[in-house]
Parts: C-alpha cells; structure tokens; sequence
C-alpha cells in the first residue's frame, strides 16, 4: 500500500524560461530564414530539406532540454566568429591569435578533449568525496566540452570549404572526426540523463569512457585531422544523417555498459554507497540500450538505402554491414530477454559489456581488421 | 507438431535465434568470402579448404545453412506476431473497465482518497484525464462510477510493426537471395554491351541483361589534388527500337526494366600510346592498354605489355620520404602540389618471360628549377620502383645527355677531352698525371658511375684522406665531362652525369620516352535486379516507425473508481520502472487538489 503524504503544491508562476524560449526560437528561425534566402540558390532539394529538418529537430529538442539553447547559441555564435576571423583565407589560422589557439577547429577539438578530461577529473574527486560542489563542476566542464566539441565540429566544417568549394563536407568522414563526434553525442546523451535522472553519481562512468575515446582520438586519430576531399561513393547527402545517427546509437549503448559496470560494482559497498540503487542503474541501462536501439536501427535503415543507391544494392554483407547487423542482433535479443521471466540483472549488466564489446569492434574492428567498403575509416 | 510450435514461438527461442544469427553472420566477415578454391587451399591447407567448402562457409551468406537460420528467424516472429496480434488490437482499444476493485486494489500503484461529504461526486476529474492526454470510458461499476482511461496505444502497434517489417525484411531478403544478381559491366567508349559478368569464387558467370547499353561518353572529374571527385557516363539503353539517353553518376543510380544501373568505376577501354625506344636508332613503338607489342630488344625478341596509361598525376607537397614517389637516388618531387601529366605504364618481358615494370612520364617535370624527362623502373627482382630523372637541355630534348653519353662510350673523345684538361698546365709531370687520372676517371665512370671514383680514390691512404680524394676526383670528373660536352652548362652537366650513374645501377636494359597517347575509356557499371527491394524498403519504413513508437510512446492506464466517499486511483504502465513512481506521485497530487483531502 502505498503512503500518501500531503504535499504543498506549488502555484504556478509565469515559467522563467518562457521568454529565454520564445527568443531562442526566434533567432533559430531567423537563421533558417536567413540561411534560406541567402544561400538557398546554391542548395539542392535534400539541402533545403535536411536545414529545414535540422532547425525543427534542434527547436523540438531544445525545447524539451532548455540547456540546449545557450549550448547551440553559443556554438552557433564562436563558429559565427571564427568565420569572421577566418576572412575565407585558411591561412589565418596560423597567425590568428584567437584562431590559432581556441576557435580553429584543431584547437577547439583540443579544447573539448582538455574540458572532458578535467570533468573526468572533477566527477572522480566529488564521486570519491561524495561532494556535490565537485560534481557540479564536473557537469560544467563537461558543458564547456560539448561547447569547444560542437564549435569545433562546425568551424571544421566551413575549413573544408576553404580549401575548395567543391572539397567541403559534413566532418564526419574519418577517424579523427567521428572520434570527435563520438565523444560529444556520448557526453551530450549522458548530459541529458544526468538531467533527467537528477545525480551526478554516474557522471564518472560516462566521462571516463568519452575521456578514453579523447585519448585514443589524440593518439591515433591526429593522423587523420587534416581534412581531405571525400571519395565519389561518400559524395552524398546520406552522410549528413547515416553518420550522426549511428553515433547517438553508438554513444548510448556504449553509455548503457558504463551502466551495466556500475551496476555490477553496486554489488560491493564501497560503490553502494556511492551509486543509485540498482533497480535505478537497471532502469538507466535500458533507457540507454532501448534509444541507441531506436537511432542504430534508423542509422543502419539509412545505410542500406545509401548502399542501394551508391554500390548497388541495399545489403552487400560488406564487414561493416554485417557487423552492424550483429550490433543491432545482439541488442535485440538483449531487449527481448528482459522479458523473459527470471532473468536476473547481472546477466543483462554483463550482456550490455559484451555488447559493448560488440559495438566497439563494429566501430573500430571491423575498420582495423577487417577490410571492405568502409576502408575509408582506417587507421 | 504442438510442442515445436510453442517452442518457436517462445521469447527463448526469440533470444536464442538472434543470437544464433547474429553469431553466424560474424563467421562470414572473419572468413574471406567467395574466393577463388585455391586461396583457401594455400592459406589453410587442404582439409580445411574442403572443410570450409562443405559446410558453405566460403559463401556462408548464400548457404543453405544461412537461409534455414533466417527462415527460423522469420517464422518465429511471425508465430509471435499471430498469437499476439488480436489480443493486442483487443488491448489498444479496450479501457479495460472490467477490471474488478479488488484487482485495482491489487495494483502496486494505487491511492484511495477521502472525499468530502459536498464533494461526492468530483467533476473536474474526467476533463484532468483529458488534459493529461489520457482518453476515458465512464461505467458504473462495483457500487460506483468508474473513469477507466488509457494512453499511448500507439505503443503497441509499434510492436506489431516492427515485427512485421522484420518479417516483411526477412521475406524480401530471401526472395533476394535467390532471385537477385549484381552484374558488373565494363563498356568502352562508343561500344555496346547487352550482358554484364558475376564474380563468384572461380566462376565467371555472364548475365544477359534485358536491354542493350551504349557508352557515348565517360568522363571524370579530379580534385585541385588529383583525387576523383566524380565518374559520368552518358550512356544510351537501347531497348528494341527505344533508345534512351541516361547519364549515370555515383551515387545516382537509374532504374530501366527492373534493373538498377550504378555507377561503380572505370577502367581502360584499349587507350593507344605511342612510345620511341632511344638509342643509335630511335624506334617508334605503338601500342595499347591492355594489349601486347612484340619488339627487338638488343637483338632479341621481347614483349611489351602496356597496363596502364593515366591522364594526370598530381603529387602533393607532403609527400613524405619513402611514401611517396621518390623522383631519383637523391631527391624529392617538386616542392608544389602539381599535375606532371600523363603516363604510361608498361611490362617489359624478356625472352625468358622475366618481366621488368616501367612507369614513363610524358612531359618535361620541373624540379629544382631544372626540367627533367622522369622514368620510373623495378627491375624483376627489386622491391621499390626506382627513378631514372634526365636533365632536358633547352628545346626540351634529351640529345644533349644522349650527346654526353655517346661521348662517354667514345675512347677517342675521351682521350681528347682528358688532353684537354691537362693542357692549360704549364708543369708537363702534373699535366701528364692529369691526363692519365682524367682518362682513368672518365673510363671508369663510363663503366661503373660513381663507384669507380670511389674505389679509384680508396687506394689512397685512410678513409679521411680517400674522402678528399675522392672530392678531388668528382671535381676532376667533371670538369673532364665538361671538355667531353663542351654545350652543356655545369648544372645540366652536372645532372646529366647524376642521370648516366642512376641509368647505370638501375641496369636500365633500354631507354623509352613516351610520345603521344588517345586515351578510351570504359566505364565501371553495375546492374542490379532486385526483386524483394520494395518489400525489405517497405519492412525498413515500417520498422523504423515501429521502433520509434515503442521507444517514445509510453503506454499508460488510470482508473479512477468513485463509491461513497471514497475515491479510488489506480495507475498502470506497460513497464514498471523506477521512474513510475514519480509519475504517480504527480497524479495523486493532481487528483488530490481536485477532491481535496486524502485519507491519511
């Protein structure tokens, strides 16, 4: 039976955040419009219908997460400043004293990767301490991170123009850029958990994993960060929402291990102490596996339909393919044996490592060890 | 026939079944798929090439094997999607006001409330459901009304879509694996081609297409860098008395008679090239790509055999050592990121069938501020391709070096020139010296380059000494060459003597400059013919919107049951969850400002 107690509820006032909304909304429908009647002449159909999908999407979510507004203002405004300090020559970017060291994508990225280390930092200090004042700084660095990243992203995006109108692209198409926009959609997505769920406890779980794929990119991505011109098949506007969805599917079940771990460790009172119950970390784990779910299954649709039209067939059993199939097969019947009757938490919490596992090699295996028609992505 | 069924149709099986095909599919990206038999014989030894090859695992997604695992799969769902189809249209439309008290009472989330004697009968309750987004049957029911209210029945039918479209996938992916082809055609410029070939493992299948293709032009377009950026062919079908113009490019496939044309690459379509062969008798040679040209190699037959002509190469600025194409001995390409031209690409097979790569390069390459005619060769039994780069003198030809290299072959003229070195020496002992050394050292290098002034100077003294030596030698050497080549300024003297040692340790067996070329091209199509798409694109709509539903529609139920002065508030979901709790909580507070107090 459950107890009710009386509550005070609250009156309603004027929300604080309307006006901060309305306006947020305005400047994100003046852009589109203003990016509408100035280039619109040199955008095709799909363009105009991926800005126009991009500006709703960002509105829905925006509204839904009002911390994504001062995240995508902001954004929006340092790489509207970096365009301007560019003043279309590259070459600035060499003397440049903003550019050179925070706004030109290179340093920018650096920057996200520092701010993600440092919420790492910040996260295992108030985690170890249980203080809520470091945590909280940790949710900030992470935010500057996802600042620097999200900047970085777009002004490498305007770079490529620079060096050729017909060389610019979405920077999604090597390692070094999906390791940035990796690291980003992970710590957005576990941004919006904490959000949602209201404790920063997890926080070092997530960071430390967005924190081990900076060190990789630095590591063996910098290879790859000067931009190149894409190859013919890559040409297309498939790239703008195959790639991205793919990462959210990525970052979430990658989030959903960190879970099962925590899970795991909750076992032991140390870490009990220090984490949310386990029907808590049980719950967050499946939130995380079902969403990545959600966006893998829609990112590998929009593969097939991309492979259709650029090699010729929706399903060639290329080793990317195949392994996303076993990615998308393995979470399947991860979600399916929930149902099942008497399955215990831990054999789910070790499931979404190995799972994790799975998409690693899906993402970075199959690239290293494998070959095939993804081979633009190696290392 | 019962127990089977019940067996496939269990959440188990489900589980097992992905796994299963999950595990299945890994087995045919580790293996390599549809070789040739005897890669897997050398890479595995024979019994496990036999091995492989009986349990289909050479092709494993075509086995048979592969299909009952999909065909498992797919029966599976759709035994689930049978049974639980009509109980769950039943339960998307049902508000499930049946439910007993006693059973509501049962619920883990439920509230009962107190009402006040002047507030028996709540109003504002069913328009709060409403608002909520909830929608509601009113009955009366256990000695009182009762608001039975649900949301988010999309839910389910989110379910009965994904299932469905993974059934409908399943079946077109089926129907594709037997019924499906992918057809390479390679068609040159002006030619027409009606059937396409299939590579699978040793066999090459030719697959007749249901129309004719006409290739009237291919062309390329290349990056600043030289990458190609993008492959076009104008192409004609020809179909009976039709003929339709389509222009293929990547990523824009075209679709005529069920059959998908992409386009995947290119090839030579037979580009004709023109070589000379230098020498005492310049030879014109004429070829082309992918042909053989019989010629008179130092007197004995040989074979030439042109593999690839390209039309630019562009090399880029950070071309590191060793990476890139390393011009010469000693040097790198030019400093810019430049197209140098054509080239052309050549086997040269002698009369014992070994054969040596070549790789010319037509135009004059500036490097250094001096143009150089560059000629690339690997020797059969080398590893790295090697440069040969020979200075050009002003009209942009190589007679000059050739002028050098006579005169070099010459005793006589090398006699004279050492003659003349000497001669401006009034001490008639050091001039004799001179002419002797200066003989020595051009009669050397005329047989061993470099080499010889190295092992000329190695008899005198410690290795200090015989490295000023040597230096002396080198000055020597070319202030000789200079009276052996008297038009020749000291730079391009000095390069042409570089080019001579080069031309000597690669053992270039002759020398060819490429003249002129006509280059063809062929286009690289597919054609496709893939009759379960529209099913698996229509299984792949349906499952992304199924996956969506289930994933951000939540399936909720409130009761509200009023008798007497009790008001009774049960809440359900499809899931329990943590976050359920909260959710009720809002609606007992709700509810509560409403009917006022609970009971305590």
């Amino acid at each position: 039976m459950h107890a009710y107690f009386t509550r005070y509820s609250t009156t309603r006032a004027v929300r604080p955040g309307l006006l901060r909304s309305v306006t947020f909304l305005a400047l994100l429908a003046g852009a589109t419009c203003y990016t509408l009647l100035r280039f619109g002449a040199d955008m095709d159909m799909f363009d105009t219908a991926i800005l126009l999908t991009s500006a709703v999407g960002l509105a829905v979510m925006a509204l839904a997460w009002h911390a994504l507004q001062p995240l995508s203002l902001g954004a929006g405004l340092l790489s509207l400043a970096a365009i301007s300090l560019y003043g279309k020559q590259l070459v600035a970017a060499d003397h440049n004293f903003v550019l050179k060291y925070f706004l030109s994508s290179q340093s920018a990225i650096m920057w996200m990767g520092l701010s993600y280390w440092a919420s790492t930092v910040l996260y295992a200090l108030g985690w170890l301490r249980r203080k809520s004042g470091w945590l909280q700084l940790g949710t900030r660095a992470a935010w500057i991170g996802s600042l620097f990243g999200l900047t970085g992203l777009l002004v490498r995006w305007y770079e490529s123009y620079l060096l050729g109108s017909d060389i610019g692209h979405i920077p999604v198409s090597n390692l070094y850029e999906v390791f940035v926009l990796f690291s980003f959609m992970t710590t957005m997505l576990y941004l919006h958990l904490e959000q949602q769920f209201g404790s920063r406890q997890l926080g070092l779980f997530a960071m430390a994993l967005v924190s081990a794929a900076v060190l990789f990119m630095f590591r063996y991505g910098l290879g790859a960060h000067e931009i190149q011109p894409l190859i013919p098949a890559l040409k297309s506007y498939w790239m703008k929402v195959h790639v991205p969805a793919n990462f959210i599917g990525y970052g979430a079940f990658s989030m959903a291990a960190m879970f099962g771990a925590a899970w795991l460790l909750a076992g032991r009172p140390f870490f009990a102490s220090r984490l949310p119950s386990r029907a808590w970390l049980d719950e967050l784990s499946y939130k995380a596996i079902a969403l990545g779910f959600v966006f893998f299954t829609i990112a590998t649709i929009l593969g097939a339909l991309w492979a259709a039209e650029a090699w010729g067939g929706y399903w060639s059993w290329d080793p990317k393919e195949t392994w996303a199939l076993v990615v998308w097969l393995n979470y399947a019947a991860w979600l399916h044996t929930r149902l099942v009757k008497n399955v215990r938490g831990a054999l789910l919490a070790w499931w979404s490592l190995v799972g994790f596992a799975i998409t690693l090699f899906a993402f970075l295996g199959v690239n290293m060890f494998l070959s095939g028609l993804h081979s633009y992505g190696s290392l | 026939m019962k127990p089977f069924l019940n067996l496939l149709r269990s959440m188990r099986f489900a589980v097992a079944i992905l796994c299963v095909v999950a595990i299945a599919a890994t087995t045919g990206s580790i293996l390599e798929q549809s070789q040739p038999a005897v890669t897997y014989v050398s890479r595995y030894g024979e019994f496990w090439a036999a091995f492989f090859a009986l349990c289909g695992l050479t092709d494993v997604y075509h086995a048979w094997w592969f299909y009952t695992l999909l065909g498992f799969m797919a029966s599976s769902t759709t035994l689930c999607l049978w049974q639980n189809t009509p109980s769950m249209l039943r339960d998307m439309r049902s508000y499930r006001e049946n439910k007993s008290i006693a059973s509501l009472r049962n619920l883990d989330f439920h509230v009962e409330f107190q009402l006040p004697e002047q507030n028996r009968t709540p109003a504002g309750l069913a328009s709060y459901l409403s608002a909520q987004g909830f929608r509601y049957k009113h009955t009366f029911t256990g000695g009182g009304s009762l608001l039975a209210a649900r949301t988010g029945s999309a839910r389910r039918m989110g379910y009965l879509l994904v299932h469905g479209a993974m059934v409908l996938i399943c079946v077109g992916g089926l129907m594709d694996g037997q019924l499906s082809y992918r057809a390479s055609v390679t068609i040159p410029e002006g030619a027409t081609r009606n059937s396409g070939v299939i590579q699978d493992g040793d066999k090459v299948l030719q697959q007749q297409l249901p129309f004719a293709l006409r290739l009237k032009r291919f062309r390329i377009e290349h990056y600043a860098n030289g990458q190609p950026k993008d492959f076009t062919s104008d192409l004609e079908i020809i179909d009976g008395a039709t003929e339709l113009p389509v222009t293929l490019q990547v990523n824009h496939p075209y679709t005529y008679r069920g059959v998908t044309l992409f386009q995947s690459g290119f090839a030579d379509g037979g580009s004709q090239v023109v070589l000379r062969q230098q020498g005492a008798q310049p030879q014109k040679i004429e070829g082309s790509i992918g042909k053989d040209t019989p010629l008179l190699l130092n007197g004995e037959p040989a074979t030439l055999e042109f593999t690839e002509l390209r039309a630019i190469n562009v090399f880029s600025k950070e071309v590191q050592a060793g990476t890139g194409p390393a011009w010469n001995s000693q040097g790198r390409p030019g400093d810019h990121s430049r197209n140098v031209g054509p080239s052309v690409a050549f086997h040269l097979r002698d009369k014992l069938g070994q054969a040596d790569d070549w790789l010319v390069y037509q135009n004059a390459i500036e490097i250094d501020g001096l143009r150089y005619r560059v000629i690339g060769h690997r020797a059969a039994q080398e590893r790295e391709i090697r440069y040969l780069r020979i200075p050009l003198d002003a009209d942009g030809s190589i007679a000059a070096y050739q002028r050098l290299v006579a005169a070099l072959a010459d005793p006589q003229q090398r006699a004279s020139a050492a003659q003349e070195v000497a001669a401006h020496v009034g001490d008639a002992r050091l001039a004799a010296t001179l002419n002797a050394t200066s003989a020595a050292l051009l009669e050397g290098f005329q047989r061993q380059g470099y080499r010889a002034l190295i092992a000329l100077s190695a008899q005198h003294g410690d290795q200090a000494e015989a490295a000023k030596v040597a230096q002396l030698y080198e000055q020597l050497l070319e202030r000789s060459a200079a009276a052996l080549a008297q038009d020749l300024d000291p730079r391009l003297l000095h390069e042409a003597l570089n080019a001579y040692d080069d031309a000597l340790a690669m053992q270039l067996p002759a020398l060819f400059t490429f003249e002129s070329f006509n280059q063809v091209n062929a286009t690289g199509l597919q054609a496709t013919h893939a009759p379960g798409a529209p099913l698996v694109y229509l299984g792949c709509a349906l499952l992304a919107l199924g996956v969506m539903a289930m994933y951000f529609v939540r399936e909720r139920r409130i009761w509200l049951h009023c008798a007497g002065d009790t008001l009774l508030l049960a809440f359900a979901a499809n899931r329990n969850s943590p976050a359920l709790r909260a959710e009720f909580d809002r609606h007992t507070d709700a509810i509560a400002q409403l009917v006022c107090t609970p009971t305590p």
